[in-house]
């Protein structure tokens, strides 16, 4: 009798605990290499017609423009074999959620069979929020069931309590949207009508959610033919080993590669968030170590994480899985085979109830926030193992969360719409130990970042481009600059009836820079209302194009009246908005590499050429005398600025432990900020292992215990 | 004029590519000669003259002797891909939307990885910004805002228009490039900044070319249609000045018609009129428009064309006997919103370089190519790791003192070395068996490509024939069909020169095309479809009067214009259209609504799955175009009277050995020039000419037709 997928999954994982390695032997790839390859090959074509055709199904901008689509095949037991580009943070969330349906019963009730095609967005299962929406079908061969093919979209829209499927102040699960976990959407490969309705009338803009099923749908069938003609070109059981050894081999591969260029350590690397919920705004902590075996193992332990909260700045552990299997295909494994085999190597340890791993479904996930920090500073912890290798090129300092605008109500043509603004994967990259980061580029999600045009954005949401802009001097300074992202500012127009939010973060920085660079700045987000755009139109007046060079006196504030408000963080509820309204939205920035008075003013004559950094920062910040007239540099002045810069650092500096010192004391006497106090209390009260390190570290006696900061309301109320 | 022979040269294409340039003669009789030269880049009617000469020398003819008769000279250029590419075209300047001033260094984040391969991708430290034809210095914003539905938001701010221009111009600019948002729907802002640019020239006394977006790229998304009207800037004067002077040369040689220039999207204009960024992928397009001609004469609709080269493996495929178009194209990383006949290159050619991969011990083949220089191993110019032409030298494929008819001798003993020490040794095969794997995996990848573009385009393998050209894809045509179901596979004794033979039969084509906003609900009544008809009816009658003018004023006569009428059709709020030869050519009644509905519902199913239907959203109508076309003389295939199966003696050449399966085999060689129509040759066998080979394996056959076409089929 045939196992049951239960069992194989079970012997999967006893087969993994007792052998260490996916599979015994690399049979196939031994006795004919040649072979081998030529069946892989097919495979990753086949995943990659799927992308392709299913961009062209699809209605949203971010599966047909931004590549926000990825497809895969995956064994019986849900492992990736095989990948097509994409979102690579997704690679895991399909697998979890096929093992998901095994481990719950759903082979027998309600049964997975050809043509049927399952739905999930429960980022407890699969995913990390409620948009990262996925197809699974499985492949059938002869009665047997050999894989399975599956697709995820990630979908501007949800049904929130907010538009935009980012919900910015979510308290919980149920205001993110309409969540379909694990749920049958078609048979004998039909869409199931009355699901279809359900979604039509539960959320504002369905176009996007259906034709995003459409393509996965459509894509997950190329995949389940293309496997099939295979299997009867090579065979089911040469087949089956074939994807076996696949993993396996991606293992090994992915072994070899730790072996030769991180050198064994433990590298620490820390990132921080913070939560703006009214009343109750805090940091989020968000550490990691890394430890890399001379077996060619990585470990990534996230112990001291802030614990899980009523706030939507966290993940799920399939999303920080997720988040580190993109971070290491992205600095180690980016020519491999992208399978299961490259997260074998790797140990995760997110304690449970921790903002990474939250101990129950009611917590929101909308916006990842901790998690992502934790995923980047896992990035972060392979860069410096780089570094002490002397792989300079690899090298890199960080790239931030990003933000975008979310808007709702009626659009231009008159239709019931909601959805985000997806610019915020081109924002700045980070700067690496050998060159500036990248302006308006990517983001660390999705390598192949990519801002679509304007008037793509302009064809789906009502708002108006009055520009969009190089963000001056966003990224973080250095010897090698953070990358600049998008910033840019709206007009509302054409629509009598919309409401306009954003997502974003605490306003904290969320890119450090790495060996001495800056990080980069705060997100922040302007709304001028009643403004009296219509009346300088009229007369013909100067209308703003931009920020201008001084974000602390914007060009729009200058020559706009308006009621103005500024928003740091870029994190607003959505609000009604009326014609002639203004807003900004920026994406995130780099992290910078290096001391910023080492930068070659060759490069600051650039980017000033570029009008991407001004005159004040080339002589303040990068200490660099150029005469604006002729643009040339005084190389005699430029090294007395960097000679006196050198000497007021000396002026004020101190010893490191002169400093550790001074702060221990401020620890001491409870005097700390009130966010920063009630990252901390919330910390040590949840992980005693990280208690432990930080009594250690800061030398404090064992009996010291950290005051809850919001004890004196308590005791007022 | 006419040789001694009667000879009446009639038809020239000339085909300039990286390495030679190629000529296809044909003469009233549709007899053919082919020639090849050296390109020579620095003087291209130099080498373009040359190759003429090789090709007519083969008819006792001089250059003198066939100009003057040639009604249709043709001329696949690269004048414009190499200014882009090397950066030396003129110096434009550019007025766009205010606000939108960074556009050419933001670069849409999709420039910085756009044509890397797969692993760099994934890899951002590989990623860079392109260095922006137009420096930032050089760009001007101007207020002034049209939204989505082509309404005027801000009008234009004209004394920002008259102030940037005089920016330009003290900038020393030669043109300058107009692209405001949304203008493809309403031009009316860039209309008005042209006539500004033009009065603000005249007073300061100079001229200035400006090129206006919508009438370079009427299309939506404004960075591809921004580059393209900056290429267009940025090239066509050099373009058409070079088409001049060949034009020029060409007269002095006693040329006496109009020089034709191949464009990308597969038709020919005349060069005086061409546009510099329509001939972009000016070459390639030849091997295409040939696919669809050897489909006219067989009366086959679809076919497949791939051609092998040095550096790479380009497919094409015509559908419906159309060809298909690619409207989102990049050259030199950058998007370009300009329609092109569909070529999927990969980097798999004679010169690809294979290696080991160090982690996997996996056998790669590319992207890297060893080029011309120093090129393969056995070429002895310095190349030192192995490629696929090394490989099926040392599989016994290629004869090491007949390639390129001789004119390089191959050094077989430095391929086999090569193979061994960096491939055969570290996998622990034979020297043959590594060439096999070479071989095996090169012919993977070019099937890959060739299935996986059917497959994304819906199509059915088995519907398709398919032909194989290029210098080497007839010796790699049975290892890369293999498995194929294919209606048939095809390659020709002038497969070296197919591109140009397939340019040759080009007809002359002009394609237009005008952004509307046509929305149809799904609950439309036939009054609305009566009206929205009416509205792309007048677009359509416009684009036809517009085509007929243009090749009016090109002179050609109007009762011999034709015309396709295209619909850009998506489901409501899709963004992605496909484009649907309407069945009829004007929409008067629902009914001819309905027509149009059905072929396009009848196109998506075929093209994606019945599940990926979605008519509850609705229709929408965001372009609709014309082409204009004449037809020209073509050359002929020439039929003979089908023969004996046997081959003629004086085909046969020394016999040799060559690696198939495993083992060395023993294996005929043929003539492929003495071979005649009828004859039918089991593999395994070789069959070469001076420019190519074509190897048939074991289990494959090749019957020859009465055009001499080669069919292989199994044995």
């Amino acid at each position: 009798m045939m196992m049951s997928l239960k069992d194989r999954l079970l012997e999967r994982d006893r087969r993994m605990a007792e052998l260490g390695r996916y599979e015994e032997k690399l049979e196939l790839k031994e006795r004919d290499p040649i072979r081998f390859e030529l069946l892989y090959s097919k495979m990753v074509e086949s995943v990659t017609s799927a992308h392709e055709v299913a961009r062209r199904v699809s209605a949203s901008p971010m599966s047909r423009e931004l590549g926000e689509i990825i497809f895969g095949l995956y064994t019986p037991e849900g492992d990736a074999v095989a990948l097509s580009r994409g979102l690579l943070i997704h690679v895991k969330t399909m697998s979890r959620m096929i093992k998901w349906m095994i481990e719950n019963g759903y082979e027998d009730d309600p049964g997975f069979a050809e043509g049927d095609h399952y739905f999930n967005n429960d980022p407890y299962i699969g995913g990390a929020h409620c948009p990262d929406q996925m197809i699974v079908t499985p492949i059938w061969w002869e009665g047997e069931l050999v894989g399975w093919a599956g697709g995820l979209t990630h979908t501007p829209e949800t049904g929130g309590s907010e538009p935009g499927g980012f919900i910015p102040f979510a308290r919980s699960r149920f205001d993110e949207g309409l969540f379909l976990p694990c749920v049958k959407v078609a048979e004998n490969d039909k869409i199931k009508r009355d699901l279809e309705v359900l979604v039509e009338r539960g959320i504002r803009s369905p176009i996007y959610w259906l034709t995003d099923n459409r393509a996965k749908i459509t894509g997950s069938q190329i995949i389940r033919e293309d496997v099939k003609g295979l299997i009867g070109q090579f065979g089911v059981d040469y087949f089956a080993k074939a994807c076996r050894e696949y993993i396996e081999d991606t293992r090994l591969a992915a072994e070899q590669r730790i072996r030769k260029v991180l050198p064994p350590g433990t590298y620490r690397e820390v990132s921080w968030r913070g939560s703006m919920m009214p009343g109750d705004e805090t940091l989020l902590h968000g550490p990691v170590a890394m430890t890399v075996t001379r077996e060619g193992r990585l470990n990534f332990d996230y112990e001291g994480m802030s614990p899980a909260g009523r706030h939507p700045f966290q993940g799920t552990l399939p999303t920080i899985e997720g988040l580190v299997m993109n971070v290491v295909i992205q600095n180690l494994f980016y020519d491999l085979k992208h399978n299961e085999g490259v997260l074998l190597n790797i140990g995760l340890n997110v304690p449970k109830g921790s903002a990474g791993n939250p101990s129950s479904i009611f917590y929101p996930t909308a916006l990842w926030g901790i998690t992502y920090g934790a995923g980047l500073a896992s990035g972060q912890a392979i860069s410096r193992a780089y570094y002490a290798k002397g792989y300079r090129e690899e090298v890199h300092a960080t790239s931030a969360l990003s933000s975008a605008y979310t808007a709702g109500g009626l659009d231009q043509y008159g239709r019931p719409f909601g959805a985000h603004n997806f610019e915020f994967a081109a924002a700045g990259l980070f700067a690496t130990a050998v060159m500036d980061g990248l302006d308006t580029a990517g983001v660390e999600f999705n390598p192949e970042g990519e801002m679509g045009d304007a008037e793509i954005w302009e064809q789906m949401l009502p708002p108006v481009y009055l520009s969009r802009e190089i963000h001056v001097d966003g990224g973080g300074y250095g010897k090698y600059r953070g990358g600049n992202g998008v910033m840019s500012l709206y007009l509302v127009s054409g629509t009598k009836d919309i409401d306009i939010g954003a997502f974003g973060a605490a306003p904290i920085y969320s890119a450090p820079g790495l060996m001495g660079g800056y990080p980069a700045g705060a997100l922040y987000m302007w709304v001028g209302s009643r403004t009296n755009m219509h009346r300088l139109i009229a007369e013909g007046r100067p209308i703003p194009s931009g920020e201008g060079e001084d974000p602390a006196h914007p060009d729009f504030v200058e020559m706009v009246e308006a009621r103005w408000e500024l928003i740091p963080g870029a994190n607003r509820s959505a609000q009604p908005a009326r014609e002639g309204d203004l807003f900004t939205a920026m994406t995130g920035d780099g992290g910078g590499f290096g001391d910023p008075i080492e930068r070659d003013p060759e490069l600051i004559l650039r980017d000033l050429e570029n009008q991407v950094t001004t005159h004040w920062t080339a002589r303040h910040v990068y200490c660099v005398a150029i005469d604006p007239e002729t643009m040339e540099v005084d190389v005699a002045a430029t090294e007395q600025l960097r000679r006196k810069q050198r000497e007021e650092r000396r002026s004020v500096g101190m010893p490191a432990q002169q400093y550790k010192a001074r702060e221990r004391e401020t620890i001491l006497r409870g005097d700390l900020a009130k966010p920063t106090a009630r990252m901390f209390h919330a910390v040590l009260g949840s992980s005693e292992a990280f208690r432990r390190a930080f009594l250690e570290f800061w030398g404090l006696p064992e009996s010291w215990e950290m005051t809850d900061p919001d004890r004196d309301d308590e005791e007022v109320e | 004029m006419t040789d001694t022979l009667g000879r009446t040269p009639t038809l020239c294409y000339i085909d300039v590519g990286g390495t030679f340039t190629d000529a296809f003669i044909v003469d009233a009789e549709g007899d053919y000669v082919t020639g090849k030269s050296p390109s020579t880049h620095g003087d291209m009617a130099s080498g373009f003259l040359a190759a003429i000469e090789t090709a007519c020398a083969k008819w006792g003819m001089e250059v003198n002797d066939v100009l003057p008769s040639l009604q249709v000279l043709g001329y696949g250029s690269t004048v414009v891909l190499n200014a882009i590419l090397t950066r030396s075209g003129r110096t434009p300047g550019l007025l766009t939307t205010k606000g939108f001033e960074s556009i050419l260094l933001m670069e849409r984040g999709k420039q910085t990885w756009v044509d890397l391969d797969r692993a760099a991708r994934l890899h951002p430290m590989t990623h860079r910004h392109n260095k922006p034809i137009v420096p930032r210095s050089l760009v001007h914003g101007v207020t002034g805002r049209i939204d989505c539905l082509g309404r005027e938001v801000v009008p234009l701010y004209e004394d920002e228009v008259r102030s940037g221009t005089e920016a330009l111009l003290d900038g020393g600019v030669d043109a300058i490039v107009v692209c405001f948002l949304w203008s493809f729907l309403n031009p009316s802002h860039e209309r008005r900044t042209a006539e500004i640019i033009a009065e603000v020239a005249q007073k300061r006394g100079c001229e200035v070319r400006v090129v206006t977006s919508v009438d370079v790229s009427p299309v939506i998304r404004e960075l591809p249609r921004m580059n393209a009207a900056i290429l267009e800037a940025y090239t066509g004067d050099i373009a058409r000045g070079a088409f001049r002077d060949m034009q020029a040369r060409l007269e002095e040689r006693g040329f006496r018609g109009e020089l034709q220039i191949m464009q990308s999207t597969g038709g020919l204009a005349p060069a005086v009129h061409v546009r510099g960024v329509d001939t972009v992928q000016s070459g390639p397009a030849g091997g295409v428009i040939g696919g669809r001609y050897i489909g006219e004469i067989y009366g086959f609709n679809n076919m497949i064309t791939t051609d092998v080269g040095g550096t790479s493996f380009d497919v094409g495929v015509v559908s419906g006997g159309v060809l298909n178009v690619n409207r989102e194209s990049s050259v030199a990383r950058m998007l370009l919103g300009i329609p092109m006949v569909e070529i999927l290159s990969i980097g798999t050619g004679g010169g690809t370089i294979a290696r080991i991969e160090a982690l996997t011990h996996r056998l790669e083949i590319g992207p890297q190519s060893a080029g011309s220089d120093p090129g393969p191993v056995c070429y002895g110019r310095g190349g030192t790791e192995p490629t696929v032409t090394d490989a099926d030298l040392a599989l016994g494929y290629l004869d090491p003192s007949y390639f390129i008819g001789g004119r390089i001798k191959l050094d077989l003993e430095a391929a086999r070395r090569a193979i061994k020490e960096r491939i055969a040794e570290p996998l622990g095969m034979s020297v043959e068996e590594a060439a096999e794997g070479i071989k095996t995996i090169a012919d993977a990848k070019m099937r890959d490509a060739i299935s996986g573009l059917i497959a994304t385009r819906g199509f059915e393998l088995s519907d398709y024939h398919l032909l194989a050209f290029g210098g080497a894809g007839p010796s790699h045509m049975a290892g890369y069909t293999e498995g194929l179901k294919l209606a048939g596979i095809m390659a020709f004794p002038f497969s070296a020169a197919f591109s140009a033979f397939g340019a040759a039969a080009a007809d002359y084509e002009r394609h237009y095309t005008r952004a509307m906003n046509v929305i149809v609900p799904p609950e439309a009544s036939d009054e609305v479809k009566v009206e929205l008809g009416s509205q792309i009816t007048r677009v359509w009658r416009e684009l036809r009067e517009q085509g007929l003018a243009q090749m009016q004023r090109e002179g050609f006569d109007p009762s011999v214009v034709q015309f396709r009428t295209l619909a850009m059709i998506r489901y409501g709020r899709q963004l992605n259209d496909l484009i649907v030869d309407s069945p009829v050519e004007q929409l008067e009644t629902s009914t001819d609504w309905d027509r149009l509905i059905e072929t396009f519902e009848k196109l998506y199913e075929r093209m994606y799955a019945i599940a990926a239907k979605y008519p509850q959203a609705g229709y929408e109508i965001l372009e609709v175009g014309v082409v204009a076309y004449t037809e020209k003389i073509r050359p002929k295939l020439r039929a003979e009277a089908l023969g004996s199966a046997k081959p003629p003696d004086d085909s046969l050449k020394v016999p040799r050995q060559a690696w198939f399966g495993g083992g060395w085999r023993d294996v005929r060689v043929f003539a492929m020039t003495q071979l005649r129509p009828g004859n039918e040759l089991s593999g395994p066998v070789i069959i070469e000419d001076s420019t190519t080979t074509l190897v048939v394996p074991p289990g494959r056959r090749i019957r020859l037709d009465e055009y001499r076409t080669m069919w292989m089929e199994e044995a």
